[in-house]
């Protein structure tokens, strides 16, 4: 009996046990499959913190080049200064004044900020507070002598200094619509450095160490190294001389001009759609994208101001080229002009009668011209921008005919171009356009495109008719300069034949040499078409009067065309506002300076031959006499100071040169006691005969930019040399000339 | 032991089968060893210092061995920290040297150049002073006699 008790005790220990020993297997095995598979990743990557030390290293970004591999963008080390405010409140109140004050001062002097925006820092409630972003080695090391220099007072453990990148940009405002710039974390937001940002940026390298007992990693032991791979570099159609040449004249026609709304200008080759210039004033340096011009600050500074910092920073952040859409003007007559042509509604020498005002549909239009042109043919409409004889035109063409052809020249759609922001244009859709709408679409009005669709399309009308995708990046190289990829033009469509376009080039050829003549070029031969648009949407909105859009859009040669040049200045304010006499005149000094640039040898007439300057010749040592002969041979005129024999010093230098009937000052004598200073006149509006006479009073030499040929009328509109300055007698002042008389 | 117990006249009761038995622990086997010569006696003393020395020296070799490598990793530790702060010198120095070409760019564009050359009283060149010389696309060398050298006759 006693036995078979013993064996059931010992059975139930046994169960007992066993239970004990499945329960607390069960629980480690749920346990550990929930450690191991279900929180697997979690706990796998919470060992990977303890044990290793995990870092990314960022990619240095791509660089962007010119056309002719100019550095225009390329990123490097630089260093953001902090402060730990935090840290120095476990200091006693005597040690903690000592610090901040020790503090504000070197801030104060290495960031040249004032002590107390300095001490402010030191004061904020916060463990972390940045002081300076991406500054330079010789600034970061400034910042660690200062350290150095107190490490009695501990500084550097309320300091700190973090190695990151910053973005150059060594031209700064050049080109900077179209380049853009990039954020805090070096991402691209704006131009192309948000269109290519993930060609830019490359791939994030990341280091993986070991990290010994005390939490220091141990690198080369126990260390994987992954490189980061360099984002690739742009290299542009754009040149930047061209560009450079672009932005200083519209820069200077847009404050002559006093336009305030900004301006643009488009220079593309017209055969392939390369971008060469892509200008926009006023525009930002990308170095420094969130600090506004001296002229917004003021704005914004006015007490009854509407507008805020982020609409002024928007605002001049857009490239107006691609961005904006307006009313193009009579410049869209080129297109009309190649529809007509192409659908033979109209000839050449087709004869029309411009009796100022026309009527379709009960709605009444007028000539530009008081009283009409009229009996003129297609040609002459064209050099005289007659709107009735384009409306003319337009009603022939029809709805219908019109609509494809506009459809055709790209104007319904995007360019393409590889640019953020492209906007889209906005016009009346075939089923809705009636004869008025027609008729005002004509010559451009009543419909809004973007200044890349117009030179695009415009492009199309004089190189045979091919409407091509414009771009401005080239080639994408690898940072062996290996081509990732390289672009090559492309045709969308042929819109007009080449017979129609030779049309269209000999009548923008007759327009420029016979009706804007303030877009003449000497010794070349130059097409375009002018454009004063009236912005009619935005006057109504405002109850502002007088708000126009003064474009050109020029070809060169004209011949053979290979650069096409638009010109828009936005509300100019100024004495005119016609696209003949605002933006002309600009096409005119760009294109003078880059088609010798890009190798096309002038060939001048006659007139412009006898219009040449004269080389100053050098006269010093030769007599009185012999110098008086020898420039008057060369058609100069001469003013003798002293009464010595000989030459001993001549203003203007040997080399200089001269308009014919330019004065030369000789000096016979030291002339310490004569007044050989002078003051240049306001030579603004006046004639090239008054402003020849003013200089000559004023002992000045003056040298013409613009059309001066005979019966030009021009008129002088800026100069140089400032009124009112003072210089050396004999010194050469550039006086730019327009023509005074309208046309849009 | 008394064992006389056991014993007794009967057949029968065979007492001493229950005798305790006396244990005889096996006789050693003596064996002669040979006896050693001196010669012998010489080497095996030899044997024996040699044996301490190898070991001695198998000691000293293992210590040496544990010295070099600590040496040699506390070298390429001091090797390692160096390589991480030359690696960190040169990015500054590169970044500077990026600083300093970013400042020659920007001296040499176009507008800094232009707002020089003015600063200096130059001016942009009159039309009439341009020479356009029209040069012949055939490259050609001029050798120390003035033959003309080409590509052609070359």
């Amino acid at each position: 009996m006693a036995v078979k008790a013993n064996k059931m005790m010992l059975t139930r220990i046994i169960v007992i046990m066993l239970s004990i020993v499945i329960l607390f297997t069960s629980i480690s095995a749920v346990r550990l499959t929930k450690i191991m598979i279900i929180d697997g990743e979690k706990m796998q990557s919470l060992a990977s913190e303890q044990q290793l030390y995990d870092t990314l290293v960022s990619a240095p970004r791509g660089d962007i080049y010119d056309s002719k591999m100019n550095l225009l963008a390329k990123s490097d080390t630089a260093y953001t200064i902090y402060l730990m405010p935090n840290g120095i409140k476990d200091l006693t109140k005597e040690k903690q004044e000592k610090v901040k004050t020790q503090i504000a001062t070197g801030f104060s002097q290495i960031f040249e900020i004032d002590f107390d925006t300095a001490y402010a820092y030191t004061e904020k409630q916060t463990y972390y507070v940045i002081v300076k972003k991406r500054v330079d080695k010789s600034v970061a090391d400034k910042v660690r002598a200062f350290l150095a220099e107190n490490s009695d007072l501990g500084l550097a453990r309320y300091v700190g200094i973090d190695e990151t990148t910053k973005r150059y940009y060594p031209n700064e405002n050049l080109a900077s619509v179209v380049l853009g710039f990039v954020g805090d974390d070096n991402q691209g937001l704006s131009g192309l450095e948000s269109y290519y940002d993930s060609t830019l940026t490359g791939v994030a390298g990341r280091v993986v160490a070991a990290k010994n007992a005390h939490g220091s990693d141990m690198p080369f032991s126990y260390q994987i190294v992954e490189e980061a791979k360099q984002g690739n570099s742009l290299v542009l159609t754009i040149d930047s001389y061209i560009q450079h040449i672009a932005e200083k004249y519209l820069e200077q026609a847009v404050e002559v001009n006093k336009a305030s709304n900004r301006g643009a200008c488009v220079i593309m080759n017209v055969n392939t759609g390369a971008v060469l210039g892509m200008a926009v004033k006023g525009d930002f340096n990308p170095n420094e994208p969130f600090v506004l011009s001296e002229a917004d600050e003021e704005l914004l500074s006015k007490e009854n101001s509407t507008v805020t910092r982020n609409e002024l920073l928007n605002k001049q952040w857009r490239n107006k080229a691609v961005s904006d859409t307006y009313e193009p003007g009579s410049v869209f007559k080129i297109l009309t002009a190649a529809m007509a042509l192409e659908e033979n509604v109209t000839k050449l020498d087709q004869r029309y009668n411009c009796g100022y005002t026309i009527y379709v549909a009960g709605q009444v239009y007028h000539c530009h011209k008081k009283g009409g042109h009229g009996s003129l043919n297609f040609k002459e409409a064209m050099i005289g921008s007659c709107n009735p004889v384009f409306i003319t035109v337009g009603q022939l063409l029809g709805t219908s005919t019109f609509s494809k052809y506009f459809e055709a020249f790209g104007f319904s759609k995007k360019t393409g171009i590889d640019l953020p922001g492209e906007a889209t244009s906005v016009y009346h859709k075939q089923d809705k356009m009636g004869p008025t709408e027609l008729a005002s679409s004509s010559f451009g009005q009543t419909f809004k495109i973007t200044p890349m669709q117009l030179i695009a399309a415009a492009s199309a009308a004089v190189n045979g008719g091919y409407l091509l995708k414009p771009y401005v990046v080239s080639k994408i190289v690898d940072n062996e300069g290996n081509i990732v990829k390289s672009t090559e033009k492309t045709i969308k469509r042929q819109v007009v034949s080449e017979t129609t376009s030779e049309k269209l080039r000999e009548i923008l050829k007759a327009v420029v040499e016979k009706g804007v003549k303030n877009a003449y070029v000497a010794g070349y031969g130059v097409g375009g078409k002018t454009g004063t648009s009236e912005k009619v949407a935005e006057m109504q909105a405002t109850g502002e009067r007088g708000l126009y859009i003064s474009s050109f859009m020029g070809f060169a040669p004209i011949d053979d065309p290979e650069i096409a040049v638009l010109v828009m200045i936005d509300e100019p304010r100024g004495d005119t506002h016609y696209g003949s006499t605002v933006a002309a005149p600009v096409a005119s000094e760009i294109l003078s300076d880059i088609l010798p640039y890009l190798g096309y040898e002038p060939q001048y007439t006659e007139e412009e031959l006898k219009n040449f300057a004269v080389k100053v010749p050098n006269l010093t040592n030769k007599t009185v006499e012999d110098a008086k002969k020898e420039l008057s041979n060369l058609g100069l005129t001469v003013k003798v100071v002293g009464d010595g024999e000989n030459v001993i010093k001549q203003l203007p230098v040997f080399g200089e040169t001269l308009n014919k009937d330019g004065r030369v000052i000789i000096y016979t004598t030291e002339t310490e006691d004569v007044d050989t200073i002078t003051t240049v006149p306001d030579f603004s509006g006046m004639t090239v005969g008054e402003a020849n006479t003013a200089a000559y009073g004023a002992g000045l030499n003056i040298k013409y930019s613009g059309n001066t040929t005979s019966g030009s009328g021009a008129r002088a509109y800026d100069q140089d040399i400032k009124a009112n300055t003072e210089v050396t007698l004999g010194t050469t002042v550039t006086i730019y000339f327009r023509e005074a008389t309208s046309s849009d | 032991m008394n064992n006389a117990k056991y014993y007794n006249d009967s057949l029968a009761y065979d007492f001493e089968l229950f005798m305790p038995k006396t244990k005889h622990s096996p006789r050693a086997e003596i064996v002669k060893m040979p006896k050693k010569t001196n010669k012998a006696a010489r080497r095996a003393a030899r044997s024996e210092v040699s044996k301490t020395t190898s070991i001695v020296l198998l000691g000293l070799f293992l210590v040496s061995m544990i010295c070099a490598s600590i040496a040699i990793r506390v070298e390429i530790s001091e090797v390692n920290s160096q390589i991480v702060k030359e690696k960190s010198n040169l990015a500054a120095l590169s970044g500077e040297e990026t600083r300093i070409d970013m400042d020659f760019e920007n001296l040499m564009s176009y507008k800094n150049i232009e707002a020089a050359a003015k600063a200096m009283g130059m001016r942009k060149m009159d039309k009439s002073q341009i020479i356009y010389i029209r040069v012949n696309d055939t490259n050609k060398a001029i050798d120390k006699n003035g033959n003309v050298l080409t590509a052609e006759n070359e």
